[in-house]
């Protein structure tokens, strides 16, 4: 009986540990790999930044580093399934200065992690938004003419591009998540307006609005972006599905609610710029892969300010 | 906002190519100074003579090599347009992985280096392809079919025209991208089918015909005419430039043993992957006196006429 036992738990742990995220310390790594140790989901994480956890189902790495992918070969020659979260981030519009650090990482390093990966058969790459660039109409399905106004946005277009090509040829299924701005996650993603609203009205100060501030989005909450995850996780249903929040409030009401849930009075100050709405048609992804975003703006909004309150009294 | 060629700097990458030889030709009857980036100055090939003659400044630059692209750099601030052209269309093995790392180099990250070395723009002109429409949604092609691009090649095209995209609208300085269908004609060394049936079928080697598929097949001579119109033109805007006519593959092999009275062996094969290309030119048409006249009977007479001479030659050589 106990042989038997003994038996199933390694066949089991070892069925199991062919999962790798990448990017499993960056901002949405850090959620899907606690979420996933609550599940009893075996997985190996990898990140370019040294993470000092005495998991052993953790290293460093460097995609772009062939070395290094080179000696994990025994570890990666299992791996069946990726959740690629591995990613330069820089907003900015100007090619001319990071362009090519975003290149090496997320179109080549994507290119050369799957190259170490002989038995992989399903690749979820998170990708974002900001492919669209500028919608001229609301809300964006996935079909909508890409036109990327970020150096973000055209290196993750691109990369699906060349990952779709690349996993034709070796036939292996691929998932692409267009995620909305992500909110919920107070020490990442500082540039989401939902955060640096909530910074500044906590110091009573005055948050600064472009435009009219009745731009709306569907800015999407951490926990169904992490949901998402572990929903193609049981069925990797292939495709590009748009990844949004459940409510796409105005600039407006997200100040009025956060100043509201804070207890304080404040008075935005309104700045001429040109904005636009942006929200995506997220029913592909409520058809295909069964997922719906579970958190409403007022819950969301209500987590996110009860962490950064913590955080800021730790 | 049109552009006035006349003593203005052009650099043009993929010089020697068939584009970039007679683009480069052209663009001197307009009275503009060229500076040519090329890859080997012991291959000029057409341009050759206009290089010894001085009257185009040719700069010996792989674009793969990043640190060449830096360092040329001073050589290129005065340059007030670029014209896009370079394209590897004779990857060794298409469907590689070494051929997905060769275009990131030579369509993404030589395109960017080069962007960061050219400050003073006033227009940029990029010859991107077809293939970034892959096996396409439908045809005609127009320019808001979907892309889905089925090669590495095809991806590149794509990367570059993004980063292209961004740039001019960063620095605010004009694209034009025309997404070219299949081009022939003269000076057409490449490993496309049309040069391929016509090498063999003047030396009456045997030929294999894989499957039945339509291209729009688009001369030299109607290119060039409408990249000098966009040139001129200098609009913010994208192209599908091709006949709007298709055809098959058979049909060009029996039009090429035809004229050129070849006794080549044909073997029809079958082929796993087959759709038809067409592309619907009414924005070029529109927009850019875009109005191709060669006729594929034409075309495939210049090319043929071309290679004899070229056979001509390298026998003569020998």
């Amino acid at each position: 009986m106990l042989f038997i036992l003994q038996f199933l738990l390694i066949s089991e742990s070892d069925y199991l540990m062919k999962l790798l995220v990448t990017g499993a310390s960056g901002n949405i790594g850090t959620v899907l790999k606690s979420r996933l140790q609550e599940n009893d989901i075996p997985f190996i994480g990898v990140d370019i930044t040294n993470q000092n956890s005495n998991n052993n189902n953790f290293f460093q790495l460097d995609i772009t580093n062939e070395n290094e992918l080179q000696e994990k070969k025994s570890v990666f020659d299992n791996i069946d399934t990726l959740v690629h979260l591995a990613s330069k981030i820089d907003t900015g519009s100007d090619v001319t200065n990071k362009g090519i650090q975003s290149i090496d990482v997320n179109i080549k390093g994507t290119l050369n992690l799957l190259e170490h990966l002989p038995s992989l058969k399903n690749i979820l790459f998170t990708s974002t938004y900001m492919v669209y660039g500028i919608p001229k109409q609301n809300p964006i399905t996935e079909n909508y003419v890409v036109e990327p106004h970020t150096v973000y946005g055209a290196s993750k277009i691109i990369t699906e591009k060349y990952l779709q090509v690349y996993a034709a040829k070796r036939g292996i299924d691929v998932t692409i998540f267009r995620y909305m701005g992500i909110y919920g996650l107070m020490s990442h993603y500082a540039s989401q307006a939902i955060h640096i609203f909530i910074k500044l009205i906590a110091d009573g100060k005055n948050p600064i609005i472009y435009g009219d501030g009745l731009q709306r989005r569907n800015h999407l909450f951490i926990d169904d972006a992490i949901d998402a995850i572990l929903i193609w996780l049981n069925n990797k249903n292939p495709g590009v599905f748009n990844i949004g929040g459940k409510d796409s409030p105005t600039n407006l009401d997200l100040i009025s609610m956060i100043s509201k849930k804070m207890n304080k009075k404040i008075q935005p100050i309104f700045k001429e710029s040109q904005q636009h709405d942006f929200v995506s048609d997220i029913t592909l992804a409520d058809t295909i892969l069964h997922f719906q975003p579970k958190t409403g703006i007022d819950d969301g909004l209500s987590n996110t300010i009860k962490k950064f309150l913590e955080q800021k009294h730790s | 906002m049109t552009f006035k060629i006349s003593n203005k700097n052009f650099l043009i990458t993929g010089g020697t190519g068939q584009i970039g030889s007679f683009l480069t030709e052209k663009l001197l009857e307009n009275n503009a100074n060229v500076t040519v980036l090329g890859h080997n100055i012991e291959n000029l090939k057409e341009i050759k003579n206009l290089v010894d003659t001085k009257k185009i400044k040719f700069i010996e630059c792989d674009l793969t090599n990043g640190d060449r692209i830096k360092k040329i750099g001073p050589l290129l601030c005065d340059i007030d347009f670029f014209v896009h052209l370079s394209s590897e269309l004779k990857l060794p093995e298409p469907d590689a992985i070494s051929s997905a790392y060769h275009t990131i180099e030579l369509d993404i990250k030589s395109t960017v280096l080069l962007l960061q070395q050219l400050k003073q723009l006033q227009g940029i002109l990029f010859t991107s392809s077809v293939a970034v429409y892959g096996k396409p949604s439908y045809i005609p092609v127009d320019e808001l079919c979907p892309i889905e691009p089925i090669s590495f090649y095809g991806c590149g095209k794509f990367a570059a025209e993004k980063y292209l995209k961004l740039h001019s609208n960063d620095k605010d300085v004009p694209l034009t991208i025309l997404r070219i269908s299949t081009v022939y004609g003269q000076r057409d060394r490449s490993n496309q089918m049309i040069p391929v049936f016509m090498r063999k079928a003047l030396r009456d080697e045997s030929i294999d015909l894989y499957g039945s598929s339509s291209r729009d097949f688009i001369h030299i001579s109607d290119v060039i005419k409408v990249i000098m119109s966009a040139i001129k033109l200098n609009q913010n805007n994208l192209f599908n430039i091709g006949t709007g006519k298709k055809f098959s593959n058979q049909f060009i092999l029996k039009k090429i043993i035809e004229i050129t009275k070849s006794e080549s062996k044909v073997t029809y094969l079958e082929k796993s992957t087959e759709y038809d290309f067409l592309c619907d030119n009414s924005k070029a048409i529109k927009d850019l006196d875009f109005n191709p006249i060669v006729s594929i009977e034409e075309g495939l007479v210049d090319e043929m006429l071309w290679y004899e001479k070229e056979i001509q030659k390298q026998s003569n050589n020998e």
